[in-house]
């Protein structure tokens, strides 16, 4: 089997889950037999790859939301952000969109230890797969998701039913922790420390997950807005040191993975249009290189300067 | 102007029968000789509407009731008249795992320099109406690593490669020129003197015809190998710059490059592209390159590859009515992988469809069309 597929998807639904947040379910058998959790799809409006006019051009890179590889059915989840994601959020059921993909690396398969995820609004979009596939491992997981506000809260349903305990941060309090992700995050870097520290409590009613404990390794994977992952990237070295000296490096401590966005032409690696700056100097790429990378090999600081 | 001579008519060469099945394995097929053409399984007429299906190939562009397709390039003979643009392609590697690399007539590479070069500042890329803008700054890894690991890569596909050559000096043009001359599978040179996304370099010699023939001159003094100018729409007369280039040595034109252009993020009131400025490319440029392929193709005695746009097999062939002796396909690679080889087997369906038996009674024919009135008496003021 190919690993990457071109297919016209049809939209079996479209759900706006949050204001100007939408969900889209799509019929694409060949991409769902193929996906990891953590690739992305270059997803076009319009059925025909010829066509020209009344959408935009170039596709637009979406992460997996949800993949059922038995029905055949995978998911996206939009912000509308301009003209290609508003043409995407138009989208009505039994509309064509031309699927390339899928693409990118995926999030590195966690077997062991816990799994500390990270969601920054719709950053999320790639964690629901990423924590069905490590809970059913049985590796406990626990998200961490943030948002503006409770309205704007995204994927936490979804992380839920995947086996994972969700923490909810809202800036205005609305909702769980008030404040952002990292303000939520140094309590829970604690409770897992190798050296010790109370286990954290399982899922909710969650039978498979176990509480990491003493000695446990925690993998931490994060999505979202750059300056969120940069502050991220701050807060864990600050804590590995504060914390956990003697154990060497943050990193050590907590390996941490982000997943970043860019503008993209192909999805593919051959434009070159998807560059980030690495740490040390140089470009990777987020469609080749990505789009999950070791944190410490993106300057994610000069990424942040970037926007997206 | 001291050309090298190359007694190639194409019309002695043995010509690769064209596999459409996705099946195909790289290197099974014969190279059969003319006679064999069109005997190939899987080959035969090509049909109205084919190539739409993802995955399953059409019937081959070759068959026997199928226009022939064969073009020669200033000695370069290529199966079907559908090249690649450099810098949608990279070096091939991506685009092999999405079909057999020899269902295109040939293949430009990325632009190579001579040393590696790390590319402009992101954001690289941006959105237009019908098209884009990138200002990927001629990211590759440099002539030496190409000789050593890419163009073996793509030669055993036996597809013709041109590999696409650009500095920032004179010497460097001619540095590349007489590295890449000689070396295994390369058919022939495109010289990028079109580029709009490094500061010192490209489209700066593009814009004079003067220095573009300079750079010409010089590539030509050390290779004997075609030589294609890439030239930049850039400018306000083409021809004069088409003229030089011809003087200069040139075998062929490729045109057109990108058209400078830029776009403003309005939330960060700045520049969107990290260089500031990029080339713009996609269907929003077909009629500008268009017209420059006609006006090149009326004053200027090269084949022209015409590139600008085009989507589908019907955008090729108004470029070879216009004159192009074949085109290259570029940004709609970046939207669909498999546009080449669909382009092929497209622009086969609307030759067959328009009465046509070959590509080559097409090329420039508008233009006879477009003189029918004077030679009837009704010249215009």
């Amino acid at each position: 089997m190919r690993e990457w597929i071109r297919e016209v998807g049809r939209v079996l639904g479209r759900a706006e889950v949050a204001t100007g947040h939408f969900r889209l379910d799509v019929l694409a058998p060949g991409t769902a037999a193929r996906v990891r959790p953590g690739q992305f799809a270059m997803v076009r409006v319009g059925p025909g790859p010829d066509t020209v006019g009344g959408g935009p051009f170039l596709a637009r890179p979406l992460s997996f939301f949800d993949i059922d590889p038995s029905r055949g059915v995978i998911s996206f989840l939009v912000r509308v952000v301009g003209e290609g994601t508003r043409a995407l959020a138009s989208c009505r059921p039994g509309d064509g969109l031309l699927l390339t993909g899928p693409f990118g690396n995926g999030f590195p398969p966690v077997s062991e230890g816990a799994l500390l995820l990270v969601a920054g609004g719709v950053g999320v979009a790639p964690f629901p797969p990423v924590a069905r596939t490590a809970a059913s491992a049985g590796v406990p997981v626990r998200a961490v998701v943030g948002a503006r506000t409770a309205g704007l809260l995204l994927g936490v349903r979804e992380l839920q039913e995947a086996g994972a305990e969700v923490i909810t941060c809202t800036e205005d309090g609305s909702q769980g922790v008030r404040g952002v992700v990292t303000d939520a995050l140094p309590a829970l870097l604690r409770e897992s420390v190798p050296s010790g520290g109370a286990p954290p409590a399982g899922p909710p009613g969650g039978a498979a997950a176990v509480p990491p404990g003493e000695g446990t390794r925690v993998t931490v994977f994060a999505c979202g807005p750059p300056a969120m992952l940069a502050a991220v990237d701050r807060l864990l070295a600050r804590e590995g040191a504060a914390q956990v000296t003697g154990h060497g490096s943050a990193e050590e401590v907590w390996p941490f993975y982000v997943s970043l966005e860019a503008r993209m032409g192909c999805g593919f690696g051959v434009c070159r249009g998807c560059a980030v700056p690495a740490r040390g100097g140089g470009y990777l790429h987020v469609c080749q290189d990505g789009p999950v990378f070791p944190a410490g090999a993106v300057d994610l600081e000069g990424v942040a300067r970037i926007g997206v | 102007m001291g050309r090298c001579s190359r007694p190639v008519p194409w019309i002695s060469r043995g010509w690769p029968a064209l596999a459409c099945e996705e099946g195909l394995e790289h290197g099974a097929g014969a190279w059969p000789c003319e006679e064999g053409r069109g005997q190939g399984a899987g080959a035969s007429a090509c049909e109205e509407g084919a190539g739409q299906g993802a995955g399953a190939w059409p019937a081959g562009p070759l068959g026997p009731a199928g226009p022939d397709l064969r073009a020669d390039l200033a000695g370069i003979p290529l199966a079907n008249p559908v090249l690649v643009a450099s810098g949608t392609f990279g070096y091939g590697r991506e685009m092999a795992r999405w079909f057999d690399l020899r269902l295109v007539g040939g293949i430009v590479t990325k632009g190579t320099t001579l040393a590696p070069r790390a590319g402009n500042p992101p954001p690289r890329i941006a959105e237009t109406p019908a098209g884009l803008l990138n200002s990927i700054g001629l990211e590759n890894p440099g002539v030496e690593t190409v000789i050593r690991e890419e163009i073996p890569f793509l030669r055993q596909f036996g597809v013709p490669i041109i590999v696409n050559i650009a500095g920032e000096r004179v010497e460097e043009y001619a540095a590349l020129a007489a590295k890449l001359d000689g070396v295994e599978g390369v058919s022939g040179l495109e010289v990028n003197v079109s580029c709009p996304n490094v500061r010192a370099g490209g489209m700066l010699f593009g814009t004079d015809p003067a220095a573009s023939a300079a750079v010409v001159r010089a590539v030509r003094a050390v290779t004997c190998l075609p030589l294609l100018v890439k030239l930049t729409p850039n400018v306000t007369d083409i021809v004069a710059v088409a003229r030089a280039a011809r003087e200069a040595g040139a075998d062929a034109l490729t045109l057109i490059n990108t058209l400078k252009g830029m776009a403003i993020d309005v939330r960060r009131r700045r520049p969107l592209l990290g260089a500031i400025s990029g080339g713009l490319s996609g269907p929003a440029i077909k009629p500008v390159a268009l017209r420059m392929v006609w006006e090149v193709a009326a004053a200027v005695d090269l084949p022209i590859v015409g590139c600008g746009g085009i989507m589908t097999g019907r955008d090729a062939v108004e470029f070879l009515l216009a004159g192009a002796t074949v085109v290259a396909v570029g940004s709609a690679t970046l939207v669909d992988p498999l546009a080449a080889p669909r382009i092929v087997t497209e622009m086969a369906a609307c030759l067959a469809g328009e009465g046509f038996r070959s590509v080559r009674e097409v090329v420039g024919l508008a233009h006879r069309a477009a003189l029918e009135p004077l030679a009837e008496g009704s010249e215009q003021s």
